[in-house]
C-alpha cells in the first residue's frame, strides 16, 4: 500500500509540475488582458447583497447621487456674530480662491437657472395651481386669494412674477416658491447668509477640480482644511469660528487618512514581526519571499479567474478573499520546518522531491479540508459571498501549487537551525498540557461555562457603521449642514413606480395627497420634494384649469371681480379672460422640465428603467422613519431606507455565514471520515471549533455584538485549525517540526490578521479581533489532536 | 515743419493738458465732498427719525397697460419694529414688513404672516425697503450701486442691484426727499413700475399703543407701555 501511493505520489509531482506551468501562462495572459484598462473594481456594497426590482432604482439612484454630487462640496464658516462670520468668510474665500482644486459656485451661478425656470413655470400657468390654491378655489374661499392678490397687487413682491394683467390673482410666485426649501437666510455680497439659534453660517457650494477618490487630492484636501482651521483659530476675530464640511471626498479624505495611519503602525508591526519571525527560525530571507510568493501567486491566479467569472471584482473580496488565502502560509511553513529538519547533521539525508512527496498527502488533506469549508460560502443567491468564496478558494489552489511546484525547485540548500528560543516558543502550547493535565476536566468545564456564558450574552450587529464610521467632528459638521439646510435625506425615500409617465405623475400625485400631505401635516417631515410638485401630471393639469376656468376666469368670477376693483378697465379683463382660454390645450410636460431643473430636482426623475417609468419621492425633516415606512403600498410605491435595508441585508448575510459555517464544519466531519475511515479522526474538528467557539464568548462577554466580519475571521480559525489539527494528528505530540511549524504559522497569522484588531474600521478590526484570539486557542488546542495519533493513522499517511 | 517752431508748442499743449486736469480734479473733488457733505446730512436726518406717519399715494404701471392703477392710503414707519403700510383705496390691504416677517392684516384687525416671507428674494426685497426708510446706507451700500443727485433741498437716489439674481426682481429702484422721505419709485423685474408719494408726513418719538399694535402678530405686551 505505501509503495503504490509513493508511486502515485511520484507520478501526481510531475503532472503538478506541467500544471503549475500552465496556470502560470495562464494567469499571466489573463491578467495581461483583464488589467490592461485597470483593475475593475466594484466598490458599491450593494453589488454584495442580492438584486431585486427595488435595488435596482434604488442603485441607479445611488450611482445618480455618486455622478451628480461626487465632486459637489459645501463648505461652511459658523460664528456667533455676523461682525465675525463675515471676517471668517472673507478669510475662507481667500483660502478657496488660493486652491486650485476648489472652484467656487455664487448664488448668481444659479440666477440664470431660476429665470429659465421661472419663464417656463410662468407659460404654464394656467394649468399649475399649489395644493393650497387648489383647496381654496375648491372650497370657495375668495376672501383668502383677494387678499393676497390685493396685497400683490400694491405691494412689493419679487417681482419676477408675472404682470397683474397676466396672471391677475398673482398665483404663480407661490407656486414657483415650491423649487427652494424655505430657508432662513439672506444674501450677502453673492453668500447665503443662514442664522438660527447657534449662530450665524455662511455657505460656499464648491466644486472639486479632481476625483474625490484620488489619494493625492484628498491628501491636499486635507491639508488645506487642516491650516483653514488653524488660520482661524489663531486670528483673535475669528477664534470662535467653526468650519463645517460637507462631500465626498472629506469621508475619503479621512477613510485614507485612518487607513494610513493604520497601515504605517499596524502594517509595519505586523510585517516587521512576522520577518522577525521567519529571520530567527530560518535565518534566511529566502523562506519568507517563498511564503510570499505562494501567497501572491494564489492571489494572482484567484484574481484572475475572478475577473473572468464576474467581470468585476468587489473591494470585500480582495479585502477578505485575500485574507482567507493567507491560511496557505502554513503550506510554506510546514514544507520550509520539514526541510530545515530533513537537513539536520546526522539525520537522514532527503531530497527536496522526496520531502515534497512525502508532505504532498498532508497538505492536499489540509487544502481540501480548507476548500470544503470556504466552499460553502458559494451560495448563489448570495453574490457577496459566492465571490469571496470562489477568490479564497481559487486562490488557496494556487498557493498549494506554488508551493508543492516550486519549493523543491527553490529550496535545494539546507537550512540552518531554528534559535533555542524558537524550539521552546513553540513548545509552550504542549507543556502547558502536560502541566494542566491533572485538572483537565476542571478546565474543560470552566471552558464550556465560559461557552455558555457568552452565547447566553450573545448578540448579532447589523449596524452599517460597521463598513465606516466617519469622526464625530465629520458627522456632526454633515448633520449641522443638512439640518440647516434642510437637505434631502438621500438614504430614505420612496420609490414610485408606473408603466407609463403620464401614470407615474398620477401615482405620485395620488401618494402626496393620500398619504404624505397628512404627514406633513403631523408633523412626521418637514417636507418632501417630488416632481408632481412641479410638473403635474395632465389631468392634475386638466382639474386646474377647469378650476380656474370657473372660478377665476368666467365672467363674474374672481379675476374680473378683483380686476375691476383695483382699477383695471374691462377690456383688460377680457384680454385675461382671453388669454386663459387660448392656453386650453398647452401642457406642462416632464422633459421641458428636465431642460431647466437643477440636477437634484432631475434626480427625482429616473425616467424608465426596465418596464416602468420610475421615480423618487424626496424627504426634509424626516422625525419618524418607521411611520413613513408603513405608507409605503409596495406595489407603485415603495419606501426605501438604504440604512435599513443594508441594515437587514447585513444581519440577513450574518446570519447565512453563520449557518454556512456550521455546514462547513458539517462537510469537513464528513470528509475527515471519508479520507480517514476513524471515528477518533472526527475530532480533530475540536480544534477549529473550541477555538471557534470561545473566541466568540470571549467577544461576546466583552459585549461585542457580532458581526459578519467576525463570522468571517471565523472561516480563517477553521481553515488554520484544520491544518495546525492535521499537522499535529499525523506528525503526532513527540513531532519537534509540527510543532514549530504551527507555532511559527500561527504567530505570523496572529500578526498578520491579529494586529488589524487595532484598526479604526469596524469591520476590519472585528476581523482581527477574531483571528487574534482564534489563533491563540487553535495553538492552544493543537495538542489535543496530536493526542489522537495512533498506529492506524501514521500507518495510513506515512512520512 | 521746422522742429524749433514744434517742440515749444507741444510742450505748451502738455502744459495747458496738465493744468486742466488738475483744476478738473480740483472740481471734482470739491463737488464730491460738497457732496458727501449732503448725503451725510440727509442720512443723519433719516436716521434719526424714530417714527414716522403719514399718508401715501399709489401708482402702479404695469407692462402693456396704458394707464397706471391707482391706490391711496397711510403708512407707518418704526425704526426698531418696521414698516406698516395700510391701502385704503380702492380696496382694504394692510401689511407690515418686519426685519425678519410680513404680516397680512385683514379688515378686522386680525394678521397672519405671509407666505410669501419664505422666499429668500422676498425677503432681501422687504429688508431693502425698511433700509430705505431707515437711511441704512451700508446694507443699501452693500446690496445696491448708488448715484447721489442733489437740487438746492431735494435729493434723489438711484440704486441698482449688485447682484445679478436680485436684479432680474428688481432692475432698480429711485428714491427721493428733502427733509424726509417723499417718493419711491420700484422698477421690477418684468417692467412693472411701483411709485409712492409720501404726504402729510409728521414725525413722533414712538407709536401709540394703537399704532404699535400693528407692529406685533401675537403678543401684544410690547405695546402696553405706549400711551
Amino acid at each position: 500500500m505505501m509503495k503504490n501511493s509513493t508511486v502515485f505520489t511520484v507520478y501526481l509531482q510531475q503532472w503538478i509540475k506541467w500544471i503549475f506551468v500552465a496556470t502560470s501562462i495562464i494567469i499571466l495572459v489573463l491578467l495581461c488582458y483583464q488589467l490592461r484598462h485597470g483593475l475593475p473594481l466594484e466598490t458599491n456594497l450593494q453589488a454584495l447583497f442580492p438584486q431585486d426590482k427595488n435595488n435596482k432604482a434604488s442603485a441607479v439612484v445611488n450611482e445618480k447621487i455618486l455622478h451628480e454630487f461626487g465632486n459637489k462640496l459645501l463648505i461652511a464658516v459658523q460664528a456667533p456674530t455676523s461682525n465675525e462670520v463675515k471676517i471668517a468668510a472673507d478669510m475662507l474665500a481667500q483660502a478657496i480662491t488660493a486652491n486650485s482644486l476648489l472652484h467656487m459656485n455664487t448664488v448668481s451661478d444659479n440666477a440664470e437657472l431660476m429665470l429659465q425656470q421661472n419663464t417656463l413655470l410662468q407659460q404654464y400657468h394656467f394649468k399649475l395651481l399649489t395644493p393650497l390654491q387648489q383647496t381654496q378655489l375648491a372650497q370657495k374661499q375668495h376672501a383668502e386669494i383677494l387678499s393676497h392678490a390685493q396685497s400683490a397687487l400694491f405691494g412689493f413682491n419679487g417681482g419676477g412674477s408675472l404682470s397683474p394683467t397676466q396672471d391677475p390673482l398673482n398665483l404663480t410666485p407661490a407656486y414657483v416658491r415650491q423649487l427652494q426649501p424655505a430657508l432662513n437666510g439672506e444674501l450677502q455680497n453673492d453668500r447665503l447668509v443662514l442664522a438660527d439659534e447657534k449662530g450665524q453660517l455662511i455657505l460656499f457650494p464648491l466644486d472639486l477640480q479632481g476625483e474625490s477618490f484620488n489619494v493625492d487630492v484628498q491628501e491636499t484636501m486635507n491639508s488645506w482644511l487642516h491650516s483653514v482651521r488653524e488660520q482661524l483659530t489663531k486670528n483673535a476675530s475669528t477664534q470662535h469660528t467653526q468650519v463645517l464640511v460637507s462631500g465626498v471626498v472629506f469621508h475619503a479624505a479621512d477613510a485614507s487618512k485612518n487607513a494610513k495611519n493604520e497601515m504605517n503602525v499596524i502594517g509595519v508591526g505586523s510585517t516587521l514581526g512576522s520577518v522577525l519571525i521567519f529571520l530567527l527560525t530560518f535565518f534566511r530571507i529566502k523562506p519568507l519571499l517563498l511564503s510570499l510568493a505562494s501567497v501572491a501567486y494564489g492571489f494572482a491566479l484567484a484574481l484572475a479567474v475572478n475577473l473572468l467569472l464576474f467581470e468585476k471584482i468587489h473591494l470585500m473580496t480582495l479585502v477578505f478573499g485575500a485574507s482567507l488565502i493567507g491560511v496557505a502560509i502554513d503550506y510554506s511553513v510546514f514544507y520550509l520546518c520539514k526541510h530545515q529538519a530533513a537537513f539536520v547533521p546526522n539525520s537522514n539525508q532527503q531530497t527536496s522531491t522526496r520531502i515534497i512527496q512525502n508532505l504532498l498527502p498532508v497538505l492536499t488533506l489540509g487544502l481540501l479540508t480548507s476548500i470544503v469549508g470556504y466552499a460553502c460560502l458559494l451560495q448563489p443567491s448570495l453574490p457577496g459571498l459566492q465571490q469571496i468564496a470562489s477568490f479564497s478558494v481559487i486562490g488557496l489552489c494556487g498557493s498549494w501549487l506554488f508551493v508543492v511546484a516550486t519549493y523543491p525547485f527553490f529550496m535545494q540548500e539546507p537550512l540552518p537551525q531554528p534559535l533555542p528560543l524558537i524550539n521552546a516558543l513553540a513548545f509552550s502550547a504542549w507543556r502547558f498540557w502536560v502541566v494542566v493535565t491533572p485538572f483537565a476536566r476542571w478546565i474543560f468545564i470552566g471552558l464550556a461555562l465560559l461557552i455558555i456564558a457568552g452565547f447566553v450574552k450573545f448578540q448579532i450587529s447589523s449596524d452599517v457603521r460597521t463598513f465606516y464610521k466617519p469622526t464625530a467632528e465629520l458627522l456632526n459638521s454633515e448633520q449641522r449642514l443638512q439640518q440647516i439646510l434642510q437637505g434631502v435625506s438621500p438614504n430614505q425615500y420612496f420609490l414610485v413606480r408606473a408603466p407609463d409617465a403620464e401614470s407615474l405623475l398620477q401615482a405620485e400625485e395620488k401618494f402626496r395627497h393620500d398619504q404624505l400631505d397628512p404627514l406633513v401635516a403631523a408633523g412626521t417631515l418637514s417636507a418632501y420634494t417630488a416632481t408632481s410638485s412641479i410638473v403635474p401630471s395632465l389631468q392634475q393639469q386638466q382639474f386646474n384649469y377647469q378650476l380656474m376656468r370657473t372660478e377665476i376666469y368666467a365672467d363674474s368670477a374672481l379675476a374680473s371681480e378683483f380686476m375691476r376693483s383695483a382699477g383695471f378697465e374691462a377690456n383688460a379683463v377680457q384680454q385675461a379672460q382671453q388669454d386663459f382660454l387660448a392656453a386650453e390645450n398647452k401642457q406642462l410636460n416632464i422633459d421641458d422640465w428636465l431642460k431647466v431643473a437643477r440636477p437634484d430636482q432631475r434626480l427625482l426623475w429616473l425616467g424608465k428603467i426596465d418596464a416602468n417609468y420610475v421615480s423618487i419621492i424626496g424627504l426634509r425633516g424626516i422625525k419618524d422613519a418607521s411611520v413613513l415606512a408603513v405608507a409605503e403600498n409596495k406595489t407603485s410605491v415603495v419606501w426605501v431606507n438604504r440604512i435599513a435595508e443594508i441594515s437587514t441585508l447585513l444581519q440577513s448575510l450574518t446570519k447565512t455565514a453563520a449557518y454556512l459555517l456550521l455546514l462547513a464544519y458539517a462537510v469537513t466531519l464528513v470528509f475527515l471520515w471519508i479520507y480517514y475511515r476513524a471515528w477518533k479522526s472526527l475530532l480533530l474538528i475540536m480544534v477549529p471549533l473550541l477555538s471557534t467557539l470561545l473566541t466568540l464568548s470571549i467577544l461576546s462577554l466583552s459585549g461585542v455584538a457580532i458581526n459578519l466580519f467576525h463570522i468571517f475571521g471565523c472561516y480563517l480559525i477553521l481553515g488554520l485549525g484544520m491544518d495546525y489539527s492535521i499537522f499535529a494528528y499525523i506528525e503526532g505530540n513527540q513531532d519537534e517540526v509540527s510543532r514549530r511549524s504551527i507555532w511559527i504559522s500561527a504567530v505570523s497569522g496572529a500578526l498578520s490578521f491579529g494586529l488589524l484588531a487595532l484598526s479604526s474600521t469596524p469591520m476590519v478590526s472585528a476581523f482581527g479581533a477574531t483571528l487574534l484570539l482564534g489563533c491563540f486557542f487553535n495553538v492552544l488546542f493543537s495538542p489535543l489532536a496530536g493526542s489522537l495519533k495512533n498506529a492506524h493513522i501514521s500507518a495510513s499517511v506515512s512520512l | 515743419m521746422n522742429s524749433r517752431i514744434v517742440e515749444p508748442i507741444k510742450n505748451m499743449i502738455v502744459f495747458l493738458k496738465m493744468i486742466a486736469l488738475l483744476l478738473g480734479s480740483l472740481l471734482c473733488s470739491v463737488a464730491f465732498a460738497d457732496n458727501q457733505a449732503k448725503i451725510d446730512k440727509v442720512i443723519t436726518h433719516l436716521n434719526g427719525i424714530n417714527f414716522i406717519q403719514g399718508q401715501f399715494i399709489q401708482q402702479k404701471k404695469l407692462a402693456g397697460l396704458a394707464y397706471p392703477l391707482k391706490a391711496e392710503g397711510h403708512f407707518m414707519f418704526w425704526k426698531i419694529r418696521g414698516l406698516y403700510l395700510a391701502t385704503e383705496k380702492p380696496f382694504f390691504n394692510a401689511m407690515t414688513i418686519t426685519g425678519n416677517a410680513m404680516i397680512n392684516w385683514q379688515a378686522d384687525g386680525t394678521g397672519n404672516v405671509a407666505q410669501e416671507q419664505s422666499g429668500i428674494i422676498q425677503r432681501e426685497i422687504n429688508k431693502t425697503l425698511l433700509a430705505f426708510f431707515s437711511a441704512d446706507i451700508a446694507l443699501i451700500q452693500q446690496r445696491f450701486s448708488t448715484e447721489w443727485i442733489f437740487e438746492k433741498e431735494n435729493w434723489q437716489l438711484t440704486l441698482i442691484p449688485k447682484l445679478d439674481i436680485i436684479q432680474k426682481n428688481m432692475r432698480s429702484a429711485v428714491i427721493h426727499g428733502n427733509e424726509n422721505l417723499q417718493g419711491l419709485t420700484v422698477v421690477a423685474g418684468n417692467g412693472d413700475a411701483t411709485t409712492i408719494e409720501f404726504t402729510s408726513q409728521k414725525e413722533s418719538a414712538a407709536p401709540t399703543a394703537a399704532e404699535c399694535h400693528w407692529f406685533y402678530l401675537q403678543s401684544q405686551e410690547p405695546c402696553v407701555a405706549f400711551k
